[in-house]
């Protein structure tokens, strides 16, 4: 066998990350390993050169005695220690065979291994000696595994907000394109698309302040429909319960209601002083499923819409793909209705 | 072949994989603008691979990441299974790593020159076949 782990019992281990241990003579090792087992720390004694490479890949530091350092070990210390990424500087303990060797050991090992913490002991020593030194070198080798993490989780955050900025300028993109494309000669075009933007604007923000369990539709509601919810003089009645919608749920149905908003305060119950509308969502009577309605009363008769705007096709396409139904679309005389009900899947936050 | 002949006719029928409605109407608008037939949308990778069979595309655009997770380009070698090319279309093309099968790659946001550019390579590839 060329390597070992040496562990202390499961109640005593220190957290500490891994003592490497390359002690060729007699019983050193031996008698270093149970030394640190003792203290909680746990050991892995390599006694040849592919067992020392493989055990530094996350050593916490590494013991070697002067014995330990033929010209193969040194050639491998060499390369390890100068492949080390930026955070780490992996603690090195040398224990001289004589006092008399160690400042000659020192001298010409500090200059070799410029990215090691070195530290130098000499023989006679007792291992309890050596404990402080190793102790040491564990907790600074710790802290530098810390900031390891740190920056993968940094560059994990980097990459992801990156994603998240490239999906929501595609979305304003799309915005900006299709309000262009499909608006009439009389509509202020920036106007539509500013009015647009604020609703993505506004869901972006009420997600952000609801962190986990999914936002509530009344949330994303009120802040969408905001100058219609008003205490006294709401024009839109919100029902819904209270259970958490998915981030992209979120997203889409804000925008949905926008669109219906402005379909309203153009052509139906919003555009006159009387009309109301109710808004109703949730689970459907059966858990497994959502159901959302736009239900408009008391303004002029509704009647279809006689070319393909932007809104509707929006509508269409965000609930279908939202509730895998098509949305219903009515226009009795008493006003625009559109009912859907679907399963509940991508709509609530599980 | 089906793909090669609609190449050849120069208009070709394109199905559009992608989760985010406002960016499918988008992508379905500019299909449209450069003289060609958007014939379905889709958002996730079942109704992706049904859609395009059951409207016999010749070409999807395929966004990375799907309702149902990062199953983008599980759908561009399933298509290439049944021989239908495909274009991704993502934010997200820094994540490819392994090998893929996809004609080529569109970054968003879109520049619909790039996209343009794309499927008219595409198709120029199958004229060449």
């Amino acid at each position: 066998m060329s390597a070992h782990r040496i562990r202390p019992a499961g109640d005593e281990e220190s957290g500490l990350p891994t003592v490497v241990l390359m002690a060729p003579y007699r019983q050193d090792a031996q008698v270093l390993a149970r030394a640190f087992r003792d203290a909680g720390l746990e050991t892995l004694v390599a006694d040849d050169r592919a067992a020392l490479d493989d055990a530094l890949q996350d050593a916490g530091c590494l013991l070697v005695t002067q014995e330990a350092l033929t010209a193969e070990v040194l050639a491998l210390l060499d390369d390890t220690l100068a492949a080390q990424p930026n955070w780490s500087e992996l603690p090195v303990l040398v224990l001289a065979a004589h006092s008399t060797d160690g400042l000659a050991l020192r001298e010409r090992l500090a200059q070799r291994w410029t990215r090691a913490k070195l530290l130098f002991y000499a023989r006679p020593l007792a291992p309890v000696e050596l404990l402080s030194g190793v102790q040491l070198a564990l907790v600074t080798r710790l802290r530098q595994f810390r900031l390891r993490d740190q920056i993968a989780q940094e560059i994990e955050l980097r990459r992801e907000l990156n994603h998240r900025v490239k999906n929501i300028l595609t979305s304003v993109q799309a915005m900006a394109q299709m309000t262009r494309r499909s608006s009439s000669a009389d509509d202020d075009l920036f106007e539509l698309f500013l009015a647009r933007l604020r609703s993505l604007a506004a869901v972006h923000s009420t997600l952000q302040e609801t962190n986990n369990g999914g936002v509530a539709f009344t949330a994303v509601a009120r802040e969408v429909l905001r100058p219609y919810v008003e205490e006294g003089a709401a024009r839109v009645v919100i029902e819904s319960d209270a259970s958490g919608l998915r981030a992209e749920a979120a997203k889409a149905l804000a925008l949905c209601l926008h669109e219906l908003a402005t379909n309203a305060l153009k052509y139906g119950a919003l555009s006159g002083p009387s009309g109301r509308v109710l808004l109703r969502f949730g689970r459907g009577p059966d858990a497994g499923t959502a159901t959302f309605s736009w239900v408009e009363q008391g303004g002029p008769p509704a009647s279809a819409p006689t070319r393909r705007g932007y809104g509707l096709r929006y509508l269409k396409t965000a609930l279908r793909g939202l509730f895998r139904r098509d949305p219903v679309l009515e226009y009795p005389p008493e006003g625009f209705r559109l009912e859907v009900e679907g399963p509940a899947d991508d709509v609530f936050e599980s | 072949m089906r793909a090669a002949g609609a190449f050849q006719r120069g208009s070709v029928r394109i199905f559009i994989c992608e989760d985010n409605a406002m960016i499918a109407l988008m992508l379905e608008d500019l299909i449209e603008d450069f003289g060609h037939e958007p014939c379905g949308i889709a958002d996730s990778f079942d109704t992706g691979l049904d859609g395009c069979r059951a409207a016999g595309a010749d070409l999807a655009l395929v966004d990375l990441d799907l309702l149902d997770g990062p199953t983008g380009l599980k759908l561009v070698e399933a298509l290439a299974e049944e021989g239908v090319p495909s274009i991704i279309v993502s934010g997200q093309v820094d994540l490819i790593r392994q090998a893929h099968r996809a004609a080529s790659v569109v970054r968003k946001p879109v520049v619909d020159t790039e996209l343009r550019a794309a499927i008219e390579r595409v198709g120029a590839g199958r004229r060449g076949a």
